[in-house]
């Protein structure tokens, strides 16, 4: 759209009092809710083109404010709100080549609408080539003195990737290589994981059946494995026969005291399966579900821990 | 124009004898069409009996037997056959051994031979087990523990 002497130009570095919503369209002059006839630019579009390159919207830029644009919007904003690291990425660098660092907290405003604070907070992150990265983190279990993995463990492939770490979501890191294996230390028993972090969609040709779509694997915040006792792997049939280890269910109690979900209590048995149960109904879910699995597609490399 | 006939004489042979060469399309194999004929081959088999409904897209359980049948599917060995049925067909079709449960997998090295797991398997482990024994592979010990148990299968 040409600026023509009458009018102002409007972009996403001055928008002034204007706080850009759902409906705001660039072609009809329409921002802040409201037609401005004597404004003139494209600061819809150029938020559009600011969340793409910051990873958090995922359709082309047309100047149209809508339901994609809010919940780009929103989800960088919580973004903000709950992961606390970012990537800096030069524009054209693969992501694996990233930067891992520490942001500090901001206010972003109301969520899914653009005012000038939020724009400027994204045209800081913009500024320092910052993108949004993934929430998972590499657990090295190696130096973990009760925890392993399965031969039939599988190391996905992610940058970085080596033997000897499991993908979690930061927050279930703690509870794995904290509680858990604490627990197991002190119950005499080995951890012995079978299954971290889930890809969604995996394996693309060949499912025999459909996935579930909301498990808390798919946001990093399960693990399944077998209570080793000695030379007893304690199996999902032992369970389900009362045949387990008194040690195997003086973990699963302990575990339980910290807190985690035990797949044995669930109203369909799961017993290798145990997560800290992040509410898959909840927005949090969502926005967790999106950039680790985005993320992880885009192989944004992470921290090891 | 005697010389063309005889070029359209044999365009149609050849469309004739293709016609015969390549399978004709019949109505889709069933589970027991698939197990006859893989078992005839050679081939080992693992018969999926699958709940009938739509699982909970939360429901854990479900995911994890999901994901590790879904990933021995897409690396199982070539030699073996996955077939995948309901448990209603399963009953029509087979007369035993009988089903505990809506979900189970047999792996059947042939009807004299087979492990059957009731229920949904939560380890990836077990699907190696079977299908080594399915294949003929090393020797199977009941003691494992992850509720393998040998029978036969008796198709009605």
């Amino acid at each position: 759209m040409a600026i023509s002497a009458a009018t102002q130009p409007i972009g996403l570095q001055n928008l002034g009092t204007i706080t850009l919503r759902s409906g705001d369209n660039d072609a009809k002059r329409l921002w802040g809710g409201s037609v401005r006839p004597t404004l003139s630019g494209t600061p819809v579009k150029e938020l559009q083109a600011a969340l793409i390159a910051l990873g958090t919207l995922t359709f082309a830029a047309d100047g149209q404010f809508g339901a994609h644009t809010q919940q780009g919007l929103k989800r960088f904003q919580w973004y903000i709100n709950n992961l606390r690291r970012r990537l800096k990425l030069p524009s054209g660098s693969p992501p694996s080549s990233g930067i891992i660092s520490d942001y500090p907290a901001a206010n972003t405003g109301t969520p899914g609408m653009c005012s000038a604070q939020t724009a400027a907070l994204i045209q800081e992150w913009q500024t320092g080539n910052f993108v949004t990265t993934s929430p998972l983190v590499r657990l090295n279990i190696a130096p973990l003195s009760n925890v392993d993995t399965a031969d039939t463990f599988e190391t996905l492939t992610y940058p970085s990737a080596k033997d000897g770490e499991v993908l979690v979501h930061e927050d279930f890191a703690g509870a794995l290589s904290g509680a858990m294996n604490d627990e197991a230390k002190r119950a005499g028993v080995m951890l012995r994981i079978n299954q971290t972090f889930r890809r969604e969609g995996v394996p693309p040709t060949g499912a025999v059946v459909p996935p579930a779509t909301r498990s808390q694997h798919l946001v990093g915040h399960a693990v399944d494995l077998n209570i080793v006792d000695g030379d007893t792997v304690n199996t999902s049939d032992m369970f389900k026969n009362g045949t387990e280890t008194d040690d195997a269910d003086k973990l699963i109690a302990a575990v339980k005291a910290n807190g985690l979900r035990w797949g044995g209590d669930f109203s369909k048995v799961d017993p290798p399966h145990f997560d800290d149960f992040l509410d898959p109904n909840s927005e949090n879910y969502d926005m967790t579900f999106f950039f680790a699995q985005r993320c992880f597609e885009k192989q944004h490399p992470m921290r090891q821990v | 124009m005697r010389r063309r006939t005889r070029v359209a004489g044999a365009s149609w042979l050849f469309v004739l004898l293709l016609g015969l060469i390549l399978p004709c399309p019949g109505p889709a194999a069933g589970p027991r069409e698939a197990i006859e004929g893989a078992l005839r081959n050679g081939m080992g088999v693992v018969l999926v009996v699958v709940g009938a409904g739509h699982p909970d897209p939360a429901d854990e359980a479900y995911g994890d037997w999901a994901n590790y049948l879904n990933n021995f599917s897409s690396r199982a060995d070539p030699a073996v056959r996955i077939v995948k049925t309901t448990a209603a067909e399963y009953r029509r079709i087979i007369a035993a051994p009988a089903l505990k449960d809506e979900f189970a997998t047999l792996f059947i090295r042939d009807p004299a031979h087979t492990l059957q797991y009731d229920g949904m398997i939560l380890e990836p482990q077990i699907y190696l087990l079977g299908q080594n024994y399915a294949l003929r592979r090393g020797d199977f010990t009941p003691r494992t523990g992850y509720g393998l148990r040998q029978t036969a299968v008796q198709l009605r």
